[in-house]
């Protein structure tokens, strides 16, 4: 039976159908293939249920916080910042990208944003400093998986609605994941610096310029300070310094960088709705499939299945890394996270992993996901903005991808990395 | 359909039921949603299943309920404050300060006015099958301890999405604020909230005496989940086994609200052996319940249900 | 045709128009919510549900707009390697499985929102009928099959147009 759900998932996704209703046709077939004429009114409830909550608020103030600033051309602040600092460096423009995707993360929430913005940016520039595009591309589309990591983010807010996990917790505990990836991203620039020879961008640093370049992108820097300051003094719910980091991106757009008009609004709103509507549609959608494989008790049985096997929690762990792994592969993400968050959560908790490190975890393996060919939304991205193609680019990124594992990994075994600092601050 | 069902009766089929609520395993919800489920299956001599769907696997309160009404679901242990949506008769059972102790409450769930109450709800689809107590709400704050409702005045205080509940916080003095459960203990802790209406056993499965000073017991009002199924399911039931469902049910009821004073007990227990938390107990509620005397006058003007249950719940 | 097209583009705009003003009025709404709380201590009830529901109505019907522009997220492999022609009659096909979608998803949303469960369900915070905000996705999924068929009426001709001038 579930064989039948399973085929229908895939070949409407292969012929190309919007990923939103690839998932609500899916589900409409399990309830179908369940047999049950009663179930059928559930669907169009699950499609409410999936996206009435104040916490989802949250992404959209996130991505018009990001339009907001981008219109005020902070990405081009962030690059002069980044540059002044480590652009002295041999692959001085390489670190550059990652340092500017660091800063570019703590504002915007989801890595979509950050590749579309750094690919059009820094792509060209490396190029023409002569960096090969495939190098460059597969640089930017996994710095860019540094977006839904450090708070802001998108994903993080979905796996607190979808688990019940606190948001708070899941956003102090991203910071050090992310900071991670950086460095592990570094260290392979610093080690293909060396074999290819890589220019630097300038000779030396100079502080006074560092200055400058950082008074200048001073008013960018804030918005990670409200969101994150905010949440940890108590002062605002995430949902809420969203709305907050959107009125200071407005008050600087309108009247420190002066590069946002009155009549700009509702192309700004418009953008924001759309690009929001298409996420709250997948989540929607998929809160479908989430309701028949749980009336089906398939969470129960796999989790009976891995219970039966071990109730150790690293090779729990492990089991589910694996799962993750082999979905991450071939599934769009929220998509994945509507569906599996509920199947696993449970399962984690049960052995007695901690809720919130499991979230990390989680989110990060399926932001990992995001640059795991032969399906992967950021490849997908940088591979359209750049034009290096799928192939070429689904090899060039191999060092990347095994480095961002390392880091899971990492975390996944050592949970006092992440979990220090909410329990240090909350 | 349930038609065709219905003709062909059920005697002596085998058959499953599935039964949704939201709390996690440990919660009185579940505790008597099994109880229920074993006496089916031992009434019926294995014939009967009750499957249980616990921790919001198929949906929150207000969906569960919509899922029974529609016979999406066959069954549910919804919390009362959700059916307010639909009809103000569950409130009753939360009006403060009646319903103050699980004896009183043992009673007045056994008596005939609450059968017209959980009656009422067939003009739902809604066969109302009883009273899951889920634990006596008292307040707990992170401030100072509450003796007198001048210790209430501007303070935080998280509540479940009720509007009886926020309108008795309210005329109590306090400051209420909905808040998702999932969020109360980190809302505590960064003082989003000063406090919340609580049950003994949240504060201590929840760990929320981590972040809590001071519990105050006073009884403001239980915490039911109503056991309900659709009406239609429970029609096409043959006569033997909508006996043995209501006589299940009706037992499971009655001994959760048996075993509450202990599994209050052994929460609190946990309480201070892990924190420093100071439990009142005997602080006069009088001087409370003037300042909500109102609500009692709204409430029974609203149907004439609660006017008879609340005469009835007087004489306890 | 000229129909299909000229009712497709007013509802666009409706649409365009309903994201904007829902948008506008969820932030302004939760930012006033947040001075409120910080300074006076106070929150409106019914403030958080009307965010709540403007946030689902949008989606769907800004959802709808997102898919007329074509901003759906999909995977589009095999459409990349296929030649013009074949690649015409995929997205035939595809619009075809869309618009059976969309209308079994049509009939549930109206069902379901006529269903008792919804009309006589009041929202706590705004005392609210419930059918309103549940109203919302019926409607965007509507939207969603108009444009779809005006599309699919596109398509068609450019593929049936074609092939008769091959044979020609
Ligand atoms: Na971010
Ligand atoms: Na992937």
């Amino acid at each position: 039976m579930l064989i039948v759900v399973v085929a229908v998932f895939a070949i409407l996704l292969i012929i190309g159908l919007p990923i939103a209703f690839v998932l609500g046709a899916t589900g409409l077939t399990h309830l179908l293939v369940l047999g049950d004429t009663s179930f059928y009114p559930v669907a169009i409830q699950r499609m409410f249920s999936g996206i009435n909550s104040f916490s989802l608020m949250a992404i959209p103030f996130f991505v018009l916080a990001g339009e907001l600033m981008n219109r005020g051309r902070v990405t081009d602040k962030l690059v002069d910042l980044a540059r002044e600092c480590i652009g002295h460096k041999r692959g001085g423009l390489a670190y550059t990208a990652v340092l500017v995707a660091v800063f570019l993360s703590a504002i915007l929430g989801s890595a979509n944003a950050v590749c579309a913005i750094l690919c059009s940016v820094l792509v060209p520039e490396m190029v023409k400093d002569k960096y090969s595009p495939a190098f460059s591309t597969s640089l930017i589309a996994s710095s860019a998986i540094i977006g839904p990591i450090i708070p802001p983010s998108v994903t993080f807010i979905l796996y607190a609605v979808l688990a019940g996990t606190s948001v708070n917790a899941l956003f102090m505990g991203g910071i050090v994941p992310g900071i991670l990836l950086g460095i592990g991203y570094m260290a392979v620039i610093y080690f293909i610096a060396k074999k290819e020879n890589f220019p630097k961008y300038k000779e030396k640093m100079e502080l006074s310029k560092v200055i400058k370049a950082l008074i200048y992108a001073a008013p960018a820097l804030i918005i990670p300070l409200v969101i994150v300051g905010g949440i940890l003094t108590g002062v605002f719910t995430p949902t809420e310094s969203g709305a907050i980091a959107c009125f200071v991106a407005f008050i600087a757009g309108m009247f420190i960088y002066k590069s946002l008009k009155w009549s700009d609004l509702p192309k700004v709103l418009l953008d924001t709705g759309i690009l929001t509507s298409s996420i709250m549609l997948i989540i929607a959608m998929g809160n479908v499939l989430g309701w028949t494989l749980a009336i089906d008790q398939i969470p129960k049985l796999l989790s009976d299945a891995i219970l039966s096997i071990t109730d150790n929690p690293a090779v729990v762990m492990i089991l589910i890394l694996f799962a993750l792994l082999f979905i991450g592969m071939f599934m769009e993400a929220f998509a994945s996270m509507v569906i599996f968050v509920p199947v696993f959560a449970p399962i984690a908790l049960a052995v007695g992993i901690n809720d919130v490190h499991f979230g990390l975890v989680f989110s990060l393996m399926i932001s990992v996901a995001l640059i795991t060919p032969p399906v992967g939304m950021c490849l997908f991205v940088s591979s359209n903005i750049t034009g290096v193609p799928l192939g070429s680019l689904s090899k060039s990124i191999i060092p990347f991808v095994v480095v961002s594992f390392i880091v899971v990994l990492l975390i996944a075994f050592v949970p006092q990395i992440v979990l220090f600092l909410p329990n240090l601050l909350l | 359909g349930n038609g065709d069902e219905k003709e062909a009766g059920t005697e002596g089929q085998t058959y499953t039921l599935r039964l949704g609520h939201v709390t996690q395993v440990t919660h009185p919800f579940h505790i008597g949603a099994q109880k229920f489920a074993d006496k089916v299956a031992e009434k019926s001599d294995g014939r009967i299943t009750v499957e249980l769907f616990p921790a919001r696997a198929l949906g929150d309160d207000r969906e569960l309920l919509e899922q029974v009404m529609n016979n999406t679901l066959d069954m549910g242990v919804i919390s009362g404050p959700v059916f307010s949506a639909y009809t103000p008769v569950i409130d009753t059972l939360q009006l403060p300060f009646m319903l103050n102790t699980y004896e009183k409450e043992l009673a007045a769930v056994q008596s005939e006015e609450m059968s017209a109450i959980l009656d009422s709800l067939n003009q739902f689809n809604l066969k109302g099958l009883g009273v899951f107590e889920g634990g006596m709400r008292h307040l707990a704050n992170a401030k100072k301890p509450i003796q007198t409702p001048e210790d209430l005045k501007g303070l935080k205080l998280r509540a479940t999405q009720s509007d009886l509940v926020l309108k008795i916080l309210t005329a109590l003095g306090a400051n209420p604020t909905p808040m998702a459960y999932g969020e109360v203990y980190t809302g505590l802790q960064t003082k989003v909230i000063d406090g919340e209406e609580i049950n003994l056993t949240s504060i201590s499965s929840e760990k929320h005496y981590e972040v809590l000073t001071n519990v105050t017991e006073m009884g403001l009002f239980p915490f039911p989940g109503i056991c309900v199924m659709s009406q239609a399911k429970f029609d096409s039931l043959s006569e033997e086994d909508q006996q043995i469902i209501t006589e299940a049910a009706n037992e499971a009821m009655i001994e959760l609200l048996g075993e509450l004073p202990s599994i209050d007990q052994t929460a609190v227990e946990n309480i201070t052996a892990n924190s420093s938390v100071e439990i009142l107990t005997t602080v006069d509620t009088a001087p409370f319940k003037e300042k909500v005397m109102g609500i009692y006058d709204e409430y029974t003007a609203k149907n004439p249900l609660i006017k008879d249950f609340v005469e009835m719940a007087k004489g306890l | 045709m000229s129909i299909m097209k000229h009712i497709s583009s007013i509802i666009a705009r409706i649409g365009v128009w309903f994201v904007i003003a829902s948008y506008g009025i969820m932030i302004v709404v939760t930012l006033i919510e947040v001075f409120r709380r910080y300074f006076f201590g106070q929150s409106f009830e019914w403030a958080e549900e009307l965010v709540r529901f403007l946030l689902v109505s949008s989606t769907f019907i800004g959802g709808s707009v997102a898919y007329k522009k074509a901003n759906l997220v999909f995977f589009d492999l095999l459409q990349n390697k296929l030649p013009k022609k074949k690649n015409d009659i995929l997205n035939v096909i595809n619009s075809f499985i869309i618009l059976l979608f969309l209308l079994g998803v049509l009939k549930l949303g109206i069902d379901y929102t006529a269903s008792p469960s919804i009309m006589l369900q009041k929202s706590p915070g705004l005392g609210m009928p419930m059918l309103i905000p549940y109203g919302a996705i019926p409607l965007g999924i509507l939207f969603m099959v108009i444009f779809t068929v005006e599309n699919l009426l596109e398509r068609l001709q450019s593929v049936l147009g074609k092939g008769g001038n091959e044979i020609c």
